[in-house]
């Protein structure tokens, strides 16, 4: 078997406020492969954001293992942290995806910007996309003209515009109503099949469980069941 | 419980806060120092100017002071300056004569604005021996016409201590007239113009050279502490003018008008800056409460579905911005007490710029120090104009806040 | 466009109320420096002028002990082809040649001490701007003195009031000579001045360079030659001019008496020289206050706006920003403020300075006394702003850096940003 694209032994954070320690993540193994369409499951605060910020270099461990993409993230600098989420990994938040003054066509091309990529090379690829997603027609709309689904469609195009190794999605539906986020999750589900890419959830949502091909559940930190369809 | 809340509330953005708070501390201090350095150096030149002009207040014959002729003169001086001493608030009255005239040696003339006086009733005003560097004190000399020249005059006649000059003015009656004098001393300010010109003789000396001895140019009037110095040119006017010869009363105002006219100015310029620099701190206050409204549009939603009034919520902003103003008052004016009383107490001299002597209104002054002085007045007036612009600005943010509807408040987010 | 700028300008357009607030502090800031700088520019272009163009020049000639300490006797001889050696210069517009004694002018009633000035009345007029100042009567009379006829003169307002004289009257004038003889003769006041030089104006009596040379026994000999160069800036360099010019007719054995020297205005009235230079320092003690003010709007703008959007920042550092490029973009938004604030105060303050450069100041807006004098100008009536590129350029370009400073340290802040909890509203 080659190498996984996300290896976690024994991962754990603990956050410090003030005297409080709170052990946010106990040890967590995890492998993910390339292709997967997965989630992370369980109640609230038992560390799913957590383990996608380690995933993503948003954040450091305070110990064990993690590698993503055959690169160890547990002592990025900043600089290089953020170089390493611009070439490997896509994220879509819950809320505040997009930056408000900048247009619908704007947003989505905006990692591609900063990757150097030109006007030509971000049309190319930027355009289909928002077509794809079924934006066409919307491209000069600010985010606030947009709808709670929409706006997460092209959060969604952002994120893939880069082609990255893993698109991480923290509570992607949590804003939504059920029509709009089955619609977003078809689309994702769709979109992994066709490129391939991989697709990592943190989520409590039933729509995006249903739709998972595997399911790992945590509790307190640890993960407790890893379930493939 | 609205003071409370707002002072809760402003200690909630306290990097903010503190930000509006030195912003306005700053200027506010800035204005009180500024204020308390002008009114002393003004006070300075004044006194200079006073002190050159004669007195608070001056007496002439009628006509003197615009023409400084030499023939207006008050024939019997000596009286008028009694009479004048006996009126309510005069502190002393100093007769004087003022006399243009030409100082000449074997060297060489210059010509000088000689001052004929009593140097001890002239201490009242100014101790003319103040400055005097070699020789005698005009009261303690044994010689007889004694005169006390500026230095570079002196050194440009090259006479000695002792030695002779000669004087030449037109006397009283348009005549040239010319005695000799004996140099008792030297006077050296620093002021190299002064220095070139500066003589100083007795009433007597002058008298006997002229050949009278009671007419004088001028009698200055010093007031006493708290007298109003109209009121009392008024009761002097009244006083001296009713008999003899008609003469001049001005006050101080009156008699530098260029001096006036300077200060007034300078002060104009003060706070036109002033003016502007509370503009540009109201525009960062306005804003600072603008933002906070819109960031606290759920905290003010809350409260106005609560029950608290939409009146009251902007009652609240302003109170807010009073509480944040009181504290940058208070701190701005500790400081700008801190800053006059060191400024007062170690002083600026001008000299540090650069500066050494300055020529006002005809007045010389040099190595000036600047020191400070509170105007209460003035004090009060910039406390009171600096919370109205501080708490005015935050006006247009109380009344956005006041119409915020509570539904469409918490749904302004998200 | 680029990003930065895109994202700068977008963002101030969105918070439309608070950027025009934060645009207007700067405004009043830069518009106040502009006219700051007009104004004072006009006014120390009146002090230079009053002091130099209407009586001392731009350059004088002296020997070199009358420079040392002026003395009737220490003249020196300098005749039409001398001066026009000088005014062949191309440094040098005019020359005027002078007589400068001290002595009392009075009639039957009273007299004055009075400074004298000797000149040649077309050259004086080349010279200097004296002649202009003439409020009654007239200025000497151009054709060289007549003999048989009273000699003329012209007085400053101050001493023909003090005098209580006008054009017509006689006066005599009573002086010591250069042979320490003590020289007197009648003179016929011609002429009133009232030229805003206030030496001029309180005490200095004009005649013709003829008649003071006989009363004072100078024997066509001169004190001082006044010269009048184009830019009074650059009067040390037409000085030196002059003094190398002096040197070589030195050696040519012209003029025979003992060497000259050529002194600027600077030299001349140290004083004058030293406000000029004070009150140029002072603008950058005015630069300190009210930037620093304006430099707390924008800094507490800046701070807020990045508060206000720091989740969306968060998200931006998460996609992959790099730290260092939010940092620009924030600081290329407060040049953008800094730019906007900085442009309309200019064009406020610029119309402001034309305003007053071309109608002027009127002084007595400020006082009633209606004016002052200062450093022996007369200020009085309306002032004149001097308006100039570099008015209006300089307060707008310092602005932009001062905005660029005052958005680091807001923008800095932000750029430290911890994606992580900031997504997830723990900050
Ligand atoms: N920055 C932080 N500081 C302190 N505690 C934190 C921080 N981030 C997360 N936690 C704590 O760690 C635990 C896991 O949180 P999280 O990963 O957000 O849970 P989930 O996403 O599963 O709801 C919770 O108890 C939470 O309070
Ligand atoms: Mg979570």
């Amino acid at each position: 078997m080659s190498e996984p694209l996300i290896r976690a032994e024994g991962v754990t954070k603990v956050f410090r406020q003030g005297e409080l320690e709170v052990h946010a993540l106990r040890g967590v193994d995890l492998t993910v492969g390339v292709g997967e369409f997965s989630a992370l499951a369980g109640p609230s605060g038992c560390g799913k954001t957590t383990l996608l910020n380690l995933i993503g270099a948003l954040d450091e461990p305070s110990g064990g293992v993690l590698s993503v993409a055959g690169q160890d993230v547990t002592q990025l600098a900043r600089g290089d942290a953020a170089d390493f989420r611009l070439d490997h990994v896509g994220f879509v938040f819950q809320a505040y995806n997009l930056v408000p003054v900048l247009t619908a066509y704007e947003n989505a091309e905006f990692t591609l910007l900063l990757r150097g990529a030109s006007r030509e090379e971000r049309r190319t690829v930027v355009e289909p996309l928002l077509e794809r997603v079924g934006l066409g027609g919307l491209f000069e709309r600010k985010p606030h003209e947009l709808s709670g689904g929409q706006q997460q469609r092209v959060a969604v195009v952002r994120a893939l515009a880069t082609s990255p190794s893993i698109v991480l999605a923290d509570e992607p539906t949590a804003n939504l109503d059920s029509t709009a986020s089955a619609g977003l999750l078809d689309l994702m589900l769709e979109l992994n099949q066709e490129l391939g890419t991989t697709f990592l959830f943190a989520t409590h949502d039933e729509l995006v469980l249903e739709r998972a091909k595997r399911v790992v559940r945590m509790l307190d930190g640890r993960v407790d069941e890893d379930i493939w369809d | 419980m609205l003071p409370r809340l707002a002072w809760r509330n402003l200690w909630r953005q306290r990097t903010r806060t503190l930000i509006l708070i030195s912003a306005v501390t700053f200027s506010y201090a800035l204005l009180l120092v500024a204020m308390g350095v002008g009114d002393d150096s003004h006070q300075q030149m004044l006194d200079a100017a006073v002190e050159g002009a004669g007195g608070d207040v001056l007496v002439h014959r009628d006509g003197y002071w615009s023409t400084l002729a030499a023939d207006l003169v008050l024939p019997d001086g000596l009286a008028v300056a009694e009479r004048a001493r006996g009126v309510e608030g005069v502190a002393e009255a100093i007769p004087r004569i003022r006399l243009p005239a030409l100082v000449s040696t074997a060297d060489g003339a210059r010509a000088v604005d000689l001052l004929a006086v009593d140097p001890l009733v002239e201490e009242a005003l100014v101790d003319i021996h103040e400055h005097l560097v070699e020789g005698e004190r005009l009261d303690a000399t044994a010689l007889e016409s004694p005169i006390l020249l500026g230095i570079r005059m002196a050194e440009d006649l090259e006479t000695e201590v002792g030695g002779r000059v000669v004087l030449t003015a037109s006397g009283w009656d348009g005549e040239l007239t010319r005695a000799l004098f004996r140099v008792a001393g030297f006077l050296e300010t620093g002021i190299r113009e002064v220095d070139e010109t500066l003589a100083y003789t007795t009433l007597q000396a002058a008298w006997g050279a002229l050949g009278d001895s009671a007419t004088v140019t001028q009698v200055g009037v010093l007031v006493q502490e708290g007298t109003d110095v109209e009121v009392l040119a008024e009761a002097l006017r009244e006083g001296l003018g009713r008999d003899g010869v008609p003469v001049e009363v001005l006050t101080w105002r009156q008699a530098v008008p260029e001096m006036v006219g300077f200060i007034e100015t300078d002060d104009a310029f003060l706070y036109i800056y002033a003016a502007v620099m509370f503009v540009v701190v109201a525009f960062a206050i306005a804003n600072t409460f603008l933002v906070a409204v819109t960031e606290r549009v759920r905290e003010f939603g809350l409260l106005n579905a609560l029950g608290l009034r939409g009146r009251r919520i902007g009652v609240l902003v302003l109170v807010e911005t009073a509480v944040l103003t009181l504290v940058a008052v208070g701190v701005g004016f500790a400081i700008a007490l801190a800053g006059h009383l060191a400024i007062d107490h170690w002083g600026i001299p001008i000299a540090i710029w650069g500066m050494e002597d300055m020529e006002l209104a005809g007045v010389n002054i040099s190595d000036m120090v600047m020191r400070s002085q509170i105007t209460t007045s003035k004090w009060i007036v910039a406390t009171v104009a600096v919370m109205v612009t501080t708490v005015g600005s935050a006006v247009f943010a109380a009344v956005k806040a006041a119409r915020l509807v509570p539904a469409e408040a918490m749904r302004f987010y998200e | 466009m680029n990003l930065s700028v895109r994202l700068g300008i977008r963002n101030l357009a969105r918070h439309r109320w608070r950027s025009i607030l934060t645009l207007g502090g700067v405004a009043a800031a830069v518009a106040l420096m502009v006219w700051t700088l007009a104004f004072v520019d006009g006014w120390l272009d009146l002090m230079v002028r009053g002091a130099t163009a209407v009586e001392t020049g731009q350059v004088q000639v002296h020997s070199r002990a009358y420079a040392d300490q002026p003395r009737v006797y220490r003249s020196f001889h300098a005749d039409d082809a001398f001066l026009d050696t000088l005014t062949a210069l191309s440094e040098v517009d005019a020359a005027a040649p002078r007589v400068k004694l001290a002595g009392l002018v009075g009639n039957e009633r009273t007299s004055q001490v009075a400074r004298l000035l000797g000149v040649d009345p077309t050259r004086e007029t080349e010279t200097t701007a004296v002649a202009e100042g003439v409020v009654e009567g007239r200025w000497l009379s151009g054709s060289p003195a007549d003999l048989t006829r009273p000699r003329e003169v012209v007085l400053g307002r101050g001493l023909a009031r003090q005098l209580r004289v006008a054009p017509g009257d006689e006066l005599v004038v009573f002086l010591e000579a250069a042979d320490g003889s003590l020289g007197n003769d009648l003179l016929q006041v011609v002429g009133v001045l009232e030229t805003g030089n206030s030496m001029v104006d309180r005490g200095t009596a004009y005649m013709h360079i003829e008649d003071a040379q006989w009363v004072a026994a100078l024997d066509g000999e001169i004190h001082e030659v006044a010269l009048r160069t184009a830019d009074p800036e650059l009067a040390p360099l037409a000085a030196a001019a002059v003094a190398a010019r002096l040197e070589a007719l030195d050696g040519a054995g012209l003029p025979e008496e003992e060497g000259l020297v050529a002194q600027p205005w600077q030299e001349l009235l140290p004083g004058l020289s030293q406000i000029l230079s004070v009150s140029r320092e002072s603008y950058l003690f005015m630069y300190l206050m009210v930037y620093l003010v304006a430099a707390v709007g924008i800094l507490n703008t800046q701070r807020m706006s990045a508060q206000e959007r720091r989740r969306e920042f968060g998200v931006l550092v998460a996609v992959g920003l790099a730290p260092r490029r939010l940092l620009g973009i924030l600081v290329v938004e407060a040049l953008v403020l800094g730019m906007l604030g900085a442009l309309a105060g200019g064009l406020v303050g610029g119309v402001i300075s034309w305003w007053h450069a071309t109608a002027g100041l009127d002084l007595s807006v400020f006082t009633d006394q209606g004016g002052f004098s200062y450093m022996g100008v007369v200020f009085e009536g309306r002032i004149f702003a001097r308006m100039s590129a570099a008015a209006v350029a300089q307060p707008v370009l310092v602005m932009l850096v001062v905005a660029v400073l005052s958005g680091l340290w807001p923008a800095w802040v932000a750029s430290r940003i911890e994606p992580a909890p900031t997504i997830a509203g723990r900050t």
